[in-house]
């Protein structure tokens, strides 16, 4: 595919242009040219089973600049370093490219801690009838988990609740509020 | 718990055999015709002509029920003789003669007694023209629950004078959020004596209350994900009714009191199953791809209204229970939830999501006479009928979250929760 040529391309490219500089222990890029080449390595990982030669934890650190890199801290839920939010659009369940990539990318790093089990918690924005959101929480969740299948993610490290609006991570209201509450969030359980 | 316990104390004397009470002469079913005026004389005590405290609150919240109704003309107070403060309450010792003066067709006097830890109100109603008794009552209780009988009266005023006995003398069950945390709480019908009724330090959602008994059934995260509860009011004693994978919410109790309607998502998403009074699988109700929730029962059971995104976005769906065969009740909505069976059968209550605000809506269940009930104003949702059907209860963000009261016809919306917590999903008892 040409894309992930591309993509490995430009890894290397900027491999070469950075060179070592970038620790691993970074956060997540945003830049959504690092965002694609990332998650698509991520991708082709589990996919292929390979063991990581172009292990990407040298996640480039880039300010961040979208709602779809927002750490999990601010809600203080255990994560693993780097695991990142999936978010929706308006009464969407359904992955968007954007998210896909999240989900491949955070499952690239499940997949370096495969005794780890997580809870994929669904959320959504405040419009709407609660109940329906509780369904559409839930949907999202299991959109989610449905992917990670695919990824190669064991069934049994993975389990869904929704939170439906309940648990915004913005109380305000308005767009930017309610972009950063339709979420899926992975969190580590015990 | 003090409270409860005086609510156990709070009994009725039903004394309508003593009294073989007259016909009306008027009766007035719905709000919008034409009123009854009507007087309410100072709560007296004890044969007495002072009024305490207890008397006045008596009588204030007698005439706030009956004024709510929407069926009387209350007369002013201002304008009273002198028999509003002579004592006796036969009919012998009523001067009507005054209140025909005041054009009023119905009189109410009352006195009470204190004596010790005990409140006894003796109430009459009386019929001004005729000159004769329509119904008399006696309560007894504590000190303080003057306000719980003046409720048991004002209901059976409106038995008399307005065609059905009345609401007013019901809780409210809702769900009240400090912080982060959403609790059950109860309420008396004008807002006061705020009970709570959870400690589950969680998510609270969503409570419903049986028609035959005081037990209460809802959806908590106490364990971590939405599960559904069962719990008596009174004992306090809790069950878990599903705790299914997935999520387990809307329950709602069968009109008989012995089963459930809830959305399970177990078997893939959500879906309508009829549960039985432990939670054990009695049927799936729902068999479709999309989401079906917010069920609401006719008052016979046989059917069920429900809303569902079959059709993309969340719409009202009535079930038939014998046949198995779903119907769309309304066309004109992109956005329609929470829909609440009246009691009488004859109307569903349900709120629409139009130009980013809820407002609620009325429509007859064979899907004529859509109507909006409520305008300008923050967002109104979860509407609840009143038992008697004459009021309905909603949340509404108007002015902070708070739980708002109605008439069926939309009119005289007022807020009735308490200031200071965020009140939502209100839920009417009958008769407490």
């Amino acid at each position: 595919m040409s894309r992930s040529l591309l993509a490995i391309l430009m890894i290397f490219t900027l491999t070469m242009t950075f060179g070592c500089a970038m620790k691993s222990t970074k956060s997540p890029t945003t830049d959504p040219t690092l965002q694609q080449s990332t998650t698509t390595e991520g991708l082709n990982d589990s996919l292929r089973g390979e063991q990581g030669q172009i292990r990407e934890e040298t996640i480039f650190a880039a300010p961040q600049t979208t709602m779809t890199t927002e750490p999990l801290s601010s809600l203080e839920t255990p994560v693993l370093a780097g695991l990142q939010i999936v978010h929706f659009s308006y009464d969407q369940h359904l992955l968007s490219d954007e998210a896909r990539n999240i989900i491949a990318a955070n499952a690239a790093i499940l997949n370096r801690a495969d005794k780890v089990r997580f809870q994929l918690a669904g959320h959504t924005d405040e419009r709407g009838s609660d109940q329906y959101n509780i369904a559409l929480g839930e949907r999202r969740a299991e959109s989610v988990r449905a992917y990670l299948l695919e990824l190669g993610i064991d069934a049994s490290r993975m389990e869904t609740v929704s939170y439906g609006e309940e648990q915004p991570m913005d109380a305000g209201a308005g767009e930017s509020a309610w972009m950063k509450n339709r979420r899926v969030e992975f969190i580590l359980l015990p | 718990m003090k409270r409860i316990t005086g609510l156990f104390l709070f009994t009725l004397l039903f004394l309508g055999s003593l009294f073989s009470p007259a016909t009306a002469a008027i009766v007035i079913s719905g709000p919008g015709q034409q009123t009854i005026p009507l007087a309410i004389a100072p709560p007296l005590l004890q044969a007495g002509t002072t009024t305490t405290t207890i008397g006045s609150a008596f009588g204030e919240t007698l005439h706030n029920d009956l004024l709510m109704s929407g069926i009387f003309t209350l007369a002013d107070p201002r304008s009273f003789l002198s028999d509003a403060a002579r004592p006796g309450l036969s009919s012998a010792d009523v001067d009507f003669a005054q209140w025909r003066i005041l054009a009023v067709d119905a009189l109410v006097k009352s006195s009470y007694s204190v004596s010790g830890n005990e409140l006894i109100f003796d109430a009459r109603l009386y019929d001004v023209p005729s000159g004769s008794l329509l119904d008399g009552r006696r309560y007894r209780g504590r000190p303080g629950d003057e306000r719980q009988m003046a409720h048991a009266f004002a209901d059976q005023i409106l038995k008399v004078l307005g065609g059905a006995e009345g609401a007013f003398a019901g809780r409210i069950l809702f769900v009240g959020k400090k912080g982060d945390v959403k609790e059950l709480y109860m309420m008396d019908t004008d807002g006061r004596n705020l009970l709570p009724l959870t400690a589950h330090r969680s998510l609270v959602l969503n409570p419903d209350i049986s028609s035959t008994s005081r037990e209460v059934v809802f959806t908590s995260y106490r364990a971590g994900r939405p599960e559904l509860y069962r719990k008596e009011i009174y004992s306090g004693s809790e069950v878990k009714l599903s705790n299914r994978k997935g999520v387990n919410i809307g329950a709602r109790f069968h009109p008989d009191g012995k089963s459930f309607v809830a959305s399970l998502s177990f078997e893939g998403n959500a879906e309508l199953y009829l549960l039985g009074s432990d939670g054990s699988m009695r049927k799936r109700l729902t068999n479709n791809w999309a989401i079906d929730i917010d069920p609401s029962w006719s008052p016979d059971g046989k059917q069920i209204v429900f809303t569902s995104d079959r059709l993309g976005t969340p719409q009202l769906f009535i079930l038939d229970l014998n046949s198995g065969a779903t119907r769309r009740l309304a066309y004109n909505g992109k956005y329609d939830t929470s829909p609440a069976w009246s009691p009488d059968g004859e109307e569903i209550a349900f709120a629409r999501l139009e130009e980013g605000r809820f407002e609620i809506y009325s429509i007859r269940p064979d899907g004529s006479n859509e109507r909006r009930l409520t305008t300008a104003g923050g967002n109104k949702e979860h509407p609840r009928w009143s038992p008697d059907g004459r009021f309905l209860v909603y949340s509404s963000d108007s002015g902070g979250k708070g739980i708002w009261a109605m008439r069926a016809d939309g009119s005289a919306p007022r807020r009735i929760s308490p200031s200071g917590l965020e009140a939502t999903h209100p839920a009417w008892s009958i008769r407490w």
